[in-house]
Parts: C-alpha cells; sequence; structure tokens
C-alpha cells in the first residue's frame, strides 16, 4: 500500500496528521512484519507503549490505544512507515500473533457454521413458511408499483410544472409508501427526483428521462414473466430486492478471475447509510466491475478499496444483462500498480455504454477510463475532458474540486477515469503519465 | 436531439407538452428518424395519454442517452509549461496535503512552505487548489506560496481571479496606486517588507494627497523594517495637525535609539535622575520629579494628563524613562540588573520601573532583557510588560535567560516563554520541556493551567523538533482528561514537524 492509500483510509485530518507525525522509526519503541501481520509498539505520553497490529491482506486491525478513531493514527502510522519501506521482518511478538491467531480462528468458525445446513425442526414447514413469506412480499410488491404507475401518470397529467411547485414532501412521501411496499429501488429514485426538480436550468428535461425510467420500470415489472432471465433479474433488483454476498457467489452467475485495477472510488451519504463505489478494470479480461461497500452514516467504510493499487481477484458478477457489480470470492493484497490501465478513445467509452444500457436500461453509472483528454473550462465555468479532436464531454457538477484535475492535468492530455450517467463525466481518478491521482 | 433550426425535435415536442400536463395538451407525436425507435413510439391500442407519454419519455431518454455524441469543442487553451523545480517527495506532499486542507490547523503551514522553499521543491499538482485558497485567505502567506506553487501555479492563477497573485497579479505596487484605503495601507507594508526605502520614499511622495485623518495608519505601516532611515520623515510628522499621527510617530521614534526624540529624551532624564556613587558602600539614584509638561515634551508624545492613582509628576517622569534607549543608565560599572535594583530602591520606583520596562520592550535591548528575566524580584506585571514580543527574534543570550527562569520555576517564567515567538533554539526547547514535565501536572487551578495547556500548545508550534529527549520523561497517564489530550497533541505536533523536516530536507 502506498503512503496516499493509507491516508484515504483515515477517518479524519487529524488522524491523518498526527499518523504521519508516526512515520518514522524514531516514533516506535519496536516495529516489524511477519507475514501478513504488521505490528509496531508506540510510545503514547503513558506509561505503556499502544500496541498496534494490521492484517495486511484485508487491512483488519486492531490497537491498544484509547482512541475512538477507526483506524487510529497508530494503525496509519505503522501502514505509513510500512509503505516507507521503515518496517523490517521480525517474528511477532505474542500479543500481536494471538490476535491474528484469534481472528483466523473466528473466520474459521464462522466458516463451519456457515457450512452445516441449518437444520429446521420441520424443513416442509419452514420452507413452506418461507415461500408464504416471499409471496406476501410479491403481493406487497405488486401493489406498491401498481400505485407507483398510477401516480406517475398522475404527475404528467398535471404537467411537470405543476409538480414543480410541490413542496419536497410530496416526493418524500410517495418514496415512504414505496418503502412500505418493499420496493427500495424505486422509493430511492422517486426520492431523488424532489432534488432533480430544484436542480436548476434543464431540470424539465432530467425529470422527465426520470419519469420515463421510473415508468418503464412499473411496466417491466408488471411483464416480468415475458422477460429473459438476466433482464428479470435486473427488474428485480432496481426494484429493490437484495442479495447477500453469499448467496451472489453460490449463485455463480459470472465468475471472473484476473489482476484488477482499483481506477476510482466514490463514498456518498444516502439515506443514514454511506455507500463508498469502487470501480476495477481488468488487466487481462479488460472487464470493468463495481464493488458495493456500505456502513452507517459517519463510520468509516470496513476494509477499504484503495484506488490506484491492484490486485488479483475472483470477482462474482451479480446476474445482469449489462453485468457490472460484482462481489469478491478470493482476492490478494494490494499491490502498487506503475501504469494506466487500457483506456478507450471517447467514441468507443461512448460505445460500451450503449451496449450497456442496451442491456439494463436502468443502469445509473457506467465506468469511463478515457485516453489522452484535456481538461479545460470553458469561460462560463463549464467543465469538459477534450480530445485530440476536440470532441469533448461535459463534466459532472458534483466534481467538488474540477481545479484540482485542471491542475494535474495542467492542459495537456491525460488518462481520466470516472462515472458516466449518460449526460455527465463525474471524474474519479486521472493519470498523469504513470502517476496517479484520486479525485475525491 | 436538441432543438434545432429545423423544428422541434421529438423530445423537445415530448417534453413541451409534459410540462403544461396531458390534461392540457396531448403530446404531439414527432418521428424520431429512426425506424426502430418510431416502431417503440408507435402507442398501442386504447393507451391512455399519461401511459403513452411516460412510455415515449423512457424511449427517447434511453436513446438521447445511449446516442450522446460529443460537443465540438474548439476553444483553445494554453498548455502550462515545464516546472524545472522536482515536485516534493510524496511523504511531503502528504503532509502538505494535510496543512492546506481547508478546516486544517493553519499554524504549520508557513513553516512546511519555508521548509519546501529551502529544499527548492515544488507543491504536487494536486494539492494546489487547496494551496492556493489558502494564500488567497492569508495574504501574508502568498510570497511563499506563489514561489512552491511553480510554473503550475502561476499557469492556475492566470485562470482564476482569487489566485491571480500566484500569476504575479498582486503587485502591490498597482494596489498602491490604485486601491482604496485598507488596500494601500496592506500594499504598502508589502512594498515595505520587501524594500523599506522605497515604500518608504513613495509615501512621502504622496503624503501630501493623503487625508490627514488617514494618514495615522500609513505611519504604523513604518514599524515594519523600522530603521533610523525613517527618521527625519517620523521627526516632521511629530508636527502633524492630528493627535493620532503624532502619536503612531513618536512611538516608532521611541524605538530608534538613535532618533532625535531618544536623544532629547535622555537630556531630560538626565536632568531629572542622576546616579550618584558614593567613595564607599553602593550607589543611589537621586530623582527630581519634572515640574512641568513642556510644550517639547507634549510633541514627543508624552501626555499631560496621567492614568487614575498616578499624580502628574511622576507621569511624567516614567514617560520620559520610556523614551530613553536603556543603554543610556549604563557606565559607572552598572550593570542592568544593578540600574534595575537601584530603581527598585527609589521612593519613584513605580515610576522608574515602569518606565523602564516600557523602554526595554520599545528598544527591543536584549541586555535589559535578560536582566528583566533574571531579576525575580521585581512585579511580575513590570516584567512581563519588560518582555512583551518585540518585532526582533529572541536572541541566544535572551532564550539563555528566559531558560534560567524556567529552570528556577520563576514566578511567571511560564508566561515569559509564552511571549517569545518561535522557532526555538534547541536549549531552550529543552528547558521549556523540562518546565513542563515538572509543572504539567502540578495543581494550581485553572489559571495555572490556562498557561501550561497554552505554553504546551504553543511549544508543539515553537519547539526546534530534532531537540534530544524532548518527548521523554513525560508524565505517566496524567489524572485530568485536559492534561492528557494537551499532552497527545504536544506528543503529535512535534513528531508531525520532525516528520515534516525529514520529509523536505534540503538536498545535500
Amino acid at each position: 500500500m502506498t503512503a496516499d492509500q493509507v491516508l484515504s483510509l483515515a477517518p479524519d485530518a487529524a488522524s491523518a496528521k498526527a499518523a504521519q507525525g508516526l512515520a518514522a522509526p524514531r516514533a516506535w519503541v519496536a516495529a516489524g512484519i511477519d507475514g501478513a501481520l504488521l505490528w509496531g509498539e508506540c510510545k503514547g505520553s503513558g506509561a505503556t507503549p499502544y500496541q498496534t497490529r494490521v492484517e495486511l491482506t484485508t487491512v483488519a486491525y486492531k490497537c491498544s490505544c484509547p482512541s475512538r478513531k477507526f483506524p487510529c493514527k497508530h494503525v496509519l502510522g505503522v501502514l505509513l512507515l510500512h509503505a516507507a519501506g521503515g518496517v523490517a521482518q521480525a517474528v511477532a511478538p505474542e500479543w500481536a500473533s494471538a490476535w491474528l491467531a484469534e481472528r483466523d480462528a473466528k473466520a474459521q468458525r464462522a466458516a463451519e457454521t456457515a457450512a452445516i445446513p441449518r437444520a429446521p425442526a420441520d424443513p416442509a414447514a419452514s420452507e413452506a413458511a418461507a415461500a408464504k413469506r416471499a409471496k406476501a412480499r410479491e403481493a406487497r410488491v405488486a401493489a406498491g408499483i401498481d400505485e407507483c404507475a398510477l401516480w406517475l401518470r398522475d404527475v404528467v397529467r398535471l404537467g411537470l410544472a405543476h409538480a414543480q411547485t410541490q413542496p419536497s414532501r410530496y416526493w418524500e412521501e410517495r418514496a415512504a409508501r414505496l418503502v412500505d411496499a418493499q420496493c427500495a429501488g424505486v422509493a430511492r429514485r422517486v426520492r431523488a427526483l424532489a432534488s432533480t426538480v430544484a436542480s436548476g436550468a434543464g431540470w424539465e428535461s432530467r425529470l422527465l428521462d426520470s419519469l420515463g425510467e421510473i415508468a418503464l420500470l412499473c411496466t417491466a415489472y408488471g411483464r416480468l414473466d415475458a422477460l429473459p432471465e438476466a433482464l428479470r433479474a435486473d427488474v428485480r433488483r432496481h426494484v429493490g430486492w437484495t442479495q447477500t454476498q453469499d448467496e451472489i457467489v453460490a449463485r455463480a452467475f459470472d465468475v471472473v478471475d484476473d489482476r484488477w485495477l482499483v481506477v476510482g472510488t466514490r463514498s456518498e451519504e444516502e439515506e443514514r447509510l454511506t455507500v463508498r463505489r469502487t470501480w476495477l478494470r481488468g488487466e487481462r479480461t479488460r472487464r470493468d466491475a463495481l464493488l458495493l461497500q456500505f456502513a452507517p452514516s459517519g463510520a468509516p467504510v470496513p476494509d477499504p478499496l484503495v484506488a490506484g493499487a491492484r490486485l488479483d481477484a475472483r470477482l462474482v458478477f451479480v446476474e445482469s444483462a449489462a453485468p457490472l457489480r460484482a462481489v469478491f470470492a478470493e482476492r490478494g493484497a494490494f499491490e502498487a500498480a506503475s501504469a494506466p490501465p487500457d483506456a478507450a478513445p471517447l467514441d468507443e467509452a461512448l460505445g460500451a455504454y450503449a451496449r450497456a444500457v442496451g442491456g439494463d436500461p436502468w443502469l445509473e453509472r457506467f465506468p469511463f477510463v478515457l485516453r489522452d483528454v484535456t481538461p479545460l473550462h470553458t469561460a462560463d465555468g463549464r467543465w469538459y475532458v477534450r480530445d485530440a479532436r476536440d470532441r469533448a464531454l461535459p463534466l459532472a457538477r458534483t466534481l467538488r474540486e474540477p481545479f484540482v484535475l485542471h491542475a494535474c492535468a495542467g492542459g495537456h492530455p491525460v488518462t481520466v477515469a470516472g462515472e458516466w450517467d449518460g449526460r455527465a463525466l463525474l471524474p474519479l481518478g486521472l493519470w498523469s503519465g504513470a502517476r496517479y491521482t484520486a479525485l475525491v | 436531439m436538441t432543438a434545432t433550426a429545423h423544428g422541434p425535435t421529438p423530445w423537445s415536442a415530448l417534453l413541451a407538452a409534459a410540462v403544461v400536463g396531458t390534461q392540457r395538451e396531448h403530446p404531439a407525436s414527432a418521428p424520431s428518424g429512426d425506424v426502430e425507435i418510431d416502431a417503440l413510439l408507435a402507442p398501442p391500442p386504447d393507451e391512455s395519454p399519461e401511459t403513452d407519454l411516460l412510455r415515449r419519455a423512457a424511449v427517447l431518454g434511453l436513446a438521447r442517452r445511449a446516442g450522446t455524441i460529443p460537443l465540438a469543442l474548439t476553444v483553445r487553451i494554453d498548455a502550462a509549461l515545464d516546472d524545472a523545480a522536482p515536485r516534493c517527495t510524496p511523504e511531503a506532499a502528504n503532509d502538505l496535503a494535510q496543512l492546506s486542507a481547508a478546516g486544517a490547523d493553519a499554524a504549520l503551514l508557513p513553516e512546511w512552505l519555508s521548509l519546501a522553499a529551502q529544499a527548492r521543491v515544488r507543491a504536487p499538482e494536486e494539492l494546489l487548489p487547496a494551496l492556493l485558497a489558502a494564500g488567497g485567505a492569508r495574504r501574508e502567506l502568498r510570497p511563499a506560496v506563489a514561489a512552491v506553487a511553480g510554473v503550475r501555479g502561476a499557469w492556475l492563477g492566470a485562470q482564476q481571479p482569487a489566485w491571480s497573485y500566484a500569476a504575479g497579479g498582486d503587485d502591490p505596487r498597482r494596489a498602491w496606486n490604485e486601491g482604496d484605503r485598507p488596500a494601500r495601507v496592506l500594499a504598502l507594508t508589502a512594498l515595505r517588507a520587501d524594500d523599506s526605502g522605497a515604500a518608504r520614499e513613495l509615501l512621502v511622495a504622496e503624503w501630501e494627497s493623503i487625508a490627514p485623518a488617514d494618514r495615522a495608519p500609513f505611519v504604523e505601516v513604518l514599524g515594519t523594517g523600522l530603521s533610523s532611515a525613517d527618521e527625519p520623515f517620523l521627526e516632521a510628522a511629530l508636527d502633524e495637525r492630528r493627535k493620532e499621527v503624532r502619536e503612531a510617530a513618536a512611538a516608532l521614534l521611541a524605538r530608534l535609539p538613535d532618533s532625535r526624540l531618544a536623544t532629547r529624551a535622555s537630556e531630560l532624564a538626565t536632568a531629572f535622575v542622576r546616579v550618584k556613587r558614593r567613595v564607599i558602600g553602593a550607589a543611589s539614584l537621586e530623582v527630581e520629579l519634572p515640574p512641568a509638561c513642556t510644550p517639547a515634551m507634549r510633541r514627543d508624545g508624552i501626555e499631560e494628563k496621567p492614568r487614575s492613582g498616578v499624580g502628574e509628576r511622576a507621569w511624567w517622569l516614567e514617560q520620559i524613562v520610556a523614551r530613553v534607549p536603556p543603554r543610556h543608565w549604563l557606565g559607572m560599572k552598572l550593570e542592568p540588573r544593578d540600574v534595575l535594583a537601584l530603581a527598585a530602591r527609589n521612593e519613584h520606583a513605580q515610576a522608574l520601573l515602569r518606565g523602564l520596562a516600557q523602554a526595554t520592550a520599545s528598544y527591543a535591548d536584549d541586555a535589559w532583557r535578560c536582566a528583566w528575566i533574571d531579576d525575580v524580584s521585581l512585579e511580575p506585571m513590570w516584567r512581563l510588560r519588560a518582555l512583551a514580543a518585540g518585532g526582533a527574534p529572541a536572541s541566544p543570550a535572551y532564550l539563555a535567560a528566559a531558560a534560567r527562569a524556567l529552570d528556577a520555576n520563576a514566578p511567571r517564567a511560564g508566561e515569559v516563554a509564552l511571549a517569545i515567538a518561535g522557532p526555538w533554539n534547541v536549549p531552550f526547547s529543552s528547558a521549556v520541556a523540562r518546565y513542563l514535565r515538572a509543572q504539567v501536572v502540578q495543581a494550581g487551578g485553572w489559571e495555572a493551567w490556562q498557561v501550561r495547556g497554552e505554553l504546551l500548545r504553543l511549544a508543539g508550534l515553537r519547539v526546534a523538533p530534532g531537540a534530544p529527549g524532548l518527548l521523554e520523561g513525560w508524565p505517566e497517564n496524567p489524572a485530568e482528561e485536559r492534561v492528557r489530550t494537551a499532552l497527545d497533541r504536544f506528543f503529535d505536533t512535534v513528531r508531525f514537524r520532525a516528520a515534516m523536516r525529514d520529509h523536505l530536507k534540503a538536498e545535500q
């Protein structure tokens, strides 16, 4: 892991700053690395040094300090020291190896528990109950979708101008009803309409676009049985059915082994939840993959994936007509990447997007890794990336600091990785030569 | 599919209908020009206008997104030129990222900038926007920011008005010529820091055109880079009509030991205060209080009306002594500490010591400051006044005296140390650490803690981070939360600064 990547794990700026002070050998009474176990003893102002241990493969960690920040400055500090090559091979002390052994044992127990088929008291009755629950949910969803379709017709009957005059409650109440009907995916799209109507010039067009998407989803759900299997999975997922990691792995819809480069990550707050999106690109297969991680708002996302690094992994894709979302079945450790991934010219990227929405029309974001594009801004303050043939794509207004991208490129062509939503590109990182910079 | 001269596109026609609503307008059906899309647009029988509109919105919306054609954008841009200076190390870049982030503790950024300038490295590109913004908000950082922002920083500065200072757009001469009064004061201060003589000449040339009521702040600017070359102008300013202008000039002249004002004060002092040396026994001071506050005294800024509780003649004496360069009192084998001792024994001790304290501070006289530190019998408030932070950095001798006071745990030693601006040398850094190690967990109530806590905080920022043993031997697990937190922060800051130095080591 590079220092940048370590610092991307910091819960706040103060922790990062404190950690950098600990990135020197003199701050440590002892430190060593033993296989994937990194450990260190840091002298604080107290009597006993703090004991810090990190398991490097999954970046799991524990520290004896009383800090309520995770990871604490000591964990970050020992990782930084390691990144700078300041940690030598050494046999781990008992307190460190015991922690790792206990972790492994726990994982082992969990795996065993999972492997033992639960023997219900009465398999038939339990199965029947599950089937009954599933049927009840189907009915609730169907009713919720019907009601939503009716509401959509009302919206366009009264007109978008009328909709814009409604208070945000108008959208929130509808979203709440959809949540009650267990249609979380549709609810999220409806809730987003409240900000669409307030999004400034061009809101009508964006609103109609979104309404059309939701209506299409309602229609598709109504004729689910007539759809191809993969598209059916997409519709159910977009409506609100979720799958656990284990279910996805067990389904094994599409299993891909490759060396994956993390081209960009972005965290967003969503309904009391931090959602972290991480985009990977396969070196050999050139496949794109999206990993989603969740954490309660304010808490750090566990097991952070570090942008600009790469790792060997087996990914299992979620069933879809345009498979992008994936989960790890197996994974190796991160290593530093030294070159940008294969990047596409603009038209190739747009073509790939068109094919993807041809499969899954509700696809919200698609990864672009664009070759030789120059960021620039026009006199009206709008931002673009432009290729050598003067063809440009607009950048998303949600890009917090476009000048960072601009400063890195300096008016020269660079490789830009970002999310394309069909209208604008949200850059997540760039390579200037072989140097990667994450844009947050 | 945007509207063209040929009429509405299918999308814009649909949008127009959607905005007013199907209850008023049925969406007109416009062909898309694509056979497959048109097939999807054709309504099934018996479809309501609403359903029809939503279905067409879905089809056309998707087609629009899938069929995005890049814009043709021919606006010309000039790429940045290469920078010959190397980028700082990634570790140094990470340090800078913490220091220039919005909301970051701003105290260490100047240190990073100056270390980077010494190492002749530039800031990494991705941090330039935050760094340039920091310089935009803190004018005093601008020259240092512009230097480490380098060629790329200048390139960005040319594109963003708030950062134009990085592109040489912050020319103080222009602000001096064109700005309003506050801008001109700032511009003159900047010019003064750069070339004090040239700045004074600009002021002299414009003096008559500045309204009398506006002149005082411009006089105060001369406090930056003050030298005896400013004396003739300031002496002349003592005859200004406005009181605040005269006071500003007198205050500055009382910092110049060779000024005519200082000479006049010394002559007066000689008339009223004499050192009497007996053949046997100790010397003494013979003091006669000034009989009147003459116009000449008033011209030099001496106030006629005393503070309440002070006799007017003693008050005049105090002000005269405050204007006398303290070296005036030396000679006849008297050292500063002897003079202080004599003054303390005199019946007019209060006026003499107050005046001497003020003079020590005004003339930033190092030998006298040491004497004030060393003589712990003196009234602490006067000692602190004598030691009030002067413009000049503290000399090693002064730091050594302050270290002695700390080691002796002299009254107010902590406050003396607080008043000494950084960076501190190694011996003084160690002395402060020794002092705090012994004092930080002592009882003493809130007031004592305020000084210690503040000293601990500032010590983190000012100590030489390489001073040996700085982080050793601190009290273990202090019971009080505030002490623990402050100690923790001290450790963090010292370690961060040490790391920052490692990361920005100048190339040998």
